[in-house]
């Protein structure tokens, strides 16, 4: 089959790094072609063509050449610059976190539709500013569910039974939650509690997967996300086997605003 | 597959390989340089040498701004005749040299030697921030400009340093964003546009 030398597509700009004088290699999250890094020639310049749009966290429509290497960014028109999130500091710390896990989680070359309208969908979120704790912690639990990690919460990933109202253990191993007889005989040391109130919205958030969640829906206070919060950093921590860069400056935000 | 270019001779492959470490240099434009380095008069050479030398031996950063200098405290922060009521801050040292250019600004500088950048794992920790807060505490400073990149690290950056003067009571400000001299205005994006639109001034 003859591929098309150019080709165009939705996409939400990532990350960049600086390449020679004026360049820069952008890394893009793409609605139809998954992660793409591309160059950007002349970007650094003051007059170049593509502006401001090829900001990390635009979301974009980009035109691509093929090259031998790496493609090549020809063209970009901006669809939305999210600019409210661009305003406030917490919300630009959270909309950098969302983006580095959609690089360590997002295949090259691989599309994953619902992880880009998720990505895209949280961004927008974002931008209205109103329960972002909460946005971040269901675009986590989407991540997950849409890139096949998703632990079992409801009924025992061991032997099926259904859980009852109560701290249990996780298993990340076996990727889901033990009932208190399969925890007596896990002799997994990585295994860890998950308290009831974190459960409870862990469960929430599995059985509202294929619902659209609105701004009444995420009004959950911010203490009862704590433990959703640990639980999901903890675990994503686990399956990507790495540190996320981008926390360090996330929790110091929030520290401050505290 | 990585390209090998044979050079004939060691020193010569040394001076290659040398100069591909440099930012922006591939292995062809190193071969280049080498060969017209080869072909220079030997008092050129010489000079270029003892210049890279002297940068490396004599140049220091500013105790106070951070800016790069030979002597401590640097040409600016030891001029008398700035005014000392001001202070802006930069991401990088030709930042510095840029706004020195425009001969517009008549304060002092203080230089971030880089920018918070979340997704690289670069906090206010590993910058010179701290020395910024104890620069402000130690002197007569009324505004503090925050002139670092229109991006979003550099806007990332310009707002953390906002929350932790604002309670000082300094007056902050930023350099006005909008449309570049020269440029034409049906090729500027919306951002930019729209941020030109937002800061009009009156006629």
């Amino acid at each position: 089959m003859v591929r098309n030398r150019v080709y165009k597509t939705d996409a939400v700009v990532l990350k960049q790094m600086p390449l020679g004088e004026t360049n820069r290699i952008i890394t893009f999250y793409t609605r139809e072609y998954g992660k793409i890094a591309a160059i950007a020639r002349g970007v650094r310049r003051p007059g170049s063509k593509f502006g401001g749009s090829l900001e990390i966290l635009n979301h974009v429509e980009a035109a691509f050449g093929r090259g031998r290497s790496l493609d090549s960014v020809n063209e970009c028109v901006v669809i939305n610059s999210y600019k409210y999130l661009r305003q406030n500091l917490t919300a630009i710390a959270q909309g950098i976190y969302i983006a580095e896990l959609v690089d360590i989680f997002g295949e090259d070359r691989s599309a994953n539709i619902r992880l880009f309208e998720i990505l895209s969908e949280t961004l927008s979120n974002l931008d209205r500013y109103e329960n972002s704790e909460f946005w971040v912690l269901w675009f986590e639990f989407r991540l997950l569910h849409f890139s096949g990690f998703l632990p079992e919460f409801i009924d025992c990933v061991e032997c099926r039974s259904p859980l009852d109202r109560s701290d249990h253990t996780f298993n990340p191993v076996a990727g889901g939650i033990l009932c208190p007889l399969c925890a007596d005989s896990d002799v997994n040391d990585q295994s860890w509690v998950v308290s009831v109130t974190g459960l409870t919205v862990l469960r929430y958030f599995q059985r509202s997967l294929e619902l659209t969640l609105g701004q009444a829906d995420a009004d959950i206070s911010v203490v009862d996300l704590l433990d959703v919060k640990t639980f999901l950093r903890i675990y994503m921590r686990y399956i990507a086997e790495r540190d996320f860069k981008s926390t360090g400056f996330l929790d110091l935000i929030k520290f401050k605003n505290n | 597959m990585s390209m090998e270019y044979s050079s004939g001779a060691p020193p010569v492959q040394r001076l290659i390989d040398e100069f591909s470490r440099l930012p922006g240099v591939g292995p062809k434009s190193a071969q280049r340089l080498t060969y017209h380095l080869i072909r220079m008069p030997a008092e050129q050479a010489e000079t270029l040498a003892s210049a890279i030398l002297s940068v490396k031996t004599r140049i220091t950063l500013c105790s106070k701004c951070f800016h790069i200098t030979e002597d401590d405290p640097c040409t600016i922060c030891s001029d008398i005749t700035r005014d000392r009521s001001k202070i802006c801050v930069v991401e990088q040292p030709l930042d510095v040299m840029a706004l020195e250019k425009t001969s517009t600004y008549d304060g002092l500088y203080h230089v971030l030697h880089g920018v918070i950048s979340p997704i690289n794992g670069i906090g206010p920790d590993d910058i010179k921030l701290k020395p910024l807060v104890q620069r402000l505490m130690d002197s007569e400073v009324t505004e503090l400009i925050v002139a670092t990149n229109p991006n979003l690290e550099g806007e990332a950056t310009s707002m953390y340093i906002h929350r932790l003067i604002e309670p000082s009571g300094i007056k902050i400000t930023k350099p006005a964003r909008g449309l570049p001299v020269g440029g034409d205005l049906e090729y500027a994006d919306e951002a930019t546009l729209g941020r030109a639109i937002e800061g009009r001034q009156n006629f």
